[in-house]
């Protein structure tokens, strides 16, 4: 059986930057991970290259062992960092387009999460508020059967009780068989709903390991931990 | 897959084209009522004149507002949709890429026909008042005089016209969707990098185009010479038009291998 994501010796440059270099790592199916580092430390960049969005310069990137395209994107839910939906349609066309590219997208309990939070389905996204086209665009990707979630930044730039929302849907929309992939540096906020850490620092991975064991051993919470390792 | 994008596809720019269809419709009716108003009044409604000379200003801005949004909307489509931020949604979608690139090429060569259809309808509604039940007939067998009949060359040579004409417009469009693309794998020289793919392109065209004609006027000398005098024959329209074609599907795939290629293995979304 293949890992379900999977970075062999991964390198990727851009003009005058290394963005990620000889990354090595593999997760298995049915965890959450936290892809935990500072700013500009690689965690974008990483995400992007699993959903074949850039190309590496080196090595390889592996979804249940295939190269990123039509086949594992199919199995790979992606949140990005930003607001990437078409601002010009509404909600409910969102929902639709999500069910027509998307065999495993449950366009029932999307709907219901929507109405839940009180969201008009009618409603154009641009006329949301930011917090709220963000819990829209992470309903849409989690309302998807997928076997791979990859999540950046999910909780930046919204409000804390919004943040609490956010992981409350991830945790209650997750199989026990997926995985899910948080990319954040707000490490308090996830840090109670994660299974392993990936540390990472200037495109190197300074640490992989299940978080019981990082506390144990150095008998601190990962978020003080990952102020330790990446203090100024 | 094809068919979803495509219906997406239209949705993104039908917001922009059909308002716009609309409008020129409607202004060239307003001007054909202007025009009637003039000729049964004359001169005993003093508005009118400069009505009907802002109208037609309108009107004529309206064309070109059209000719400009089919372009713009053509390749803006293209760029931003797989090349900016938009493109995290479109890449994400279990699509193959040279998919992507045939959605929006027929979604753009549709709406070019559709603009020039619409055109060629204001032009009739702009002279609706003057038309008579004989002119339609009139128009209608002009235009069966173009269309051969029982003839099976002239429909070959009448198809032979239209696929001509249908990838030319293809293989325009696939240029300047290649050199867009092209363009893109430079992360600081995007828009230098594509003028120059496109103006090298268009060298290339020009010197494989040039050979062609030689080559073709070359094999067929011995054939011109032993033409009899007074006759027609018809071997030199289809030599023309195949010859244009192969040239043309030639272009087409290497641009439509190219983008594909591009979105595949070079793509850079940052």
């Amino acid at each position: 059986m293949n890992p379900v994501f999977e970075c062999r010796h991964l390198t990727k440059a851009f003009p005058g930057k290394e963005a990620l270099h000889d990354v090595s790592f593999s997760l298995e199916e049915g965890r959450i991970v936290g892809l935990l580092g500072p700013n500009g430390s690689g965690k974008s960049t990483l995400m992007k290259l699993a959903n074949g969005l850039l190309s590496p310069t080196q090595g390889g990137i592996f979804i249940d062992g295939m190269a990123p395209g039509v086949e594992t994107k199919k199995i790979v839910s992606y949140l990005p960092d930003k607001n990437y939906l078409n601002d010009w349609m509404s909600v409910r066309q969102l929902v639709n387009f999500f069910g027509d590219f998307y065999e495993d997208f449950q366009k029932e309990a999307a709907v219901e999460m929507i109405q839940r939070l009180g969201i008009p389905m009618h409603a154009k996204l641009k006329t949301l508020s930011k917090g709220t086209k963000e819990k829209v665009q992470l309903i849409l990707v989690m309302s998807r059967k997928a076997r791979l979630y990859l999540l950046d930044e999910p909780i930046g730039g919204v409000d804390p009780a919004a943040r609490d929302y956010i992981l409350h849907t991830i945790i209650s929309n997750y199989s026990e068989d997926a995985t899910v992939v948080i990319s954040t540096h707000l490490i308090s906020d996830v840090e109670s709903i994660l299974d392993q850490v990936l540390f990472i620092s200037e495109g190197k991975i300074l640490l992989d390991s299940p978080v019981d064991e990082l506390r144990e051993k150095n008998n601190m919470s990962v978020d003080a931990w990952f102020r330790e390792v990446f203090k100024c | 897959m094809l068919r979803k994008l495509m219906k997406y596809e239209f949705r993104a720019t039908s917001r922009t084209f059909l308002p716009l269809y609309g409008v020129l419709l409607l202004v060239a009716f307003l001007l054909a009522v202007f025009d009637q108003m003039h000729e049964s009044w004359g001169e005993s409604i003093p508005w009118l004149n400069t009505a009907s000379m802002i109208t037609s200003f309108v009107y004529g801005g309206l064309f070109i507002a059209i000719m400009v949004m089919t372009a713009l909307v053509t390749f803006q489509r293209f760029y931003h949709n797989l090349f900016t931020d938009e493109g995290y949604l479109t890449h994400t979608l279990p699509v193959k890429p040279h998919t992507h690139v045939t959605g929006k090429l027929l979604v753009s060569i549709v709406w070019i026909v559709a603009s020039v259809a619409v055109f060629l309808l204001s032009l009739l509604i702009l002279s609706i008042f003057h038309l008579q039940p004989v002119d339609a007939k009139e128009f209608f067998a002009a235009l069966a005089q173009w269309i051969p009949k029982s003839n099976l060359e002239g429909w070959v040579i009448f198809l032979e016209l239209l696929l001509f004409l249908f990838l030319g417009l293809v293989c325009s469009i696939l240029s300047i969707y290649m050199a867009i693309a092209v363009g893109n794998i430079s992360s600081r020289h995007k828009a230098a990098l594509g003028i120059g793919v496109f103006v090298g392109t268009g060298i290339i065209q020009q010197v494989v185009y040039s050979l062609g004609i030689t080559l073709g006027i070359r094999s067929t000398w011995d054939l011109w010479k032993n033409v009899p005098d007074n006759t027609f024959p018809t071997w030199p329209i289809h030599g023309f038009l195949l010859g244009h074609i192969a040239y043309l599907l030639l272009f087409s795939a290497l641009f439509y291998m190219v983008i594909s290629w591009v979105l595949k293995k070079k793509l850079n979304l940052s």
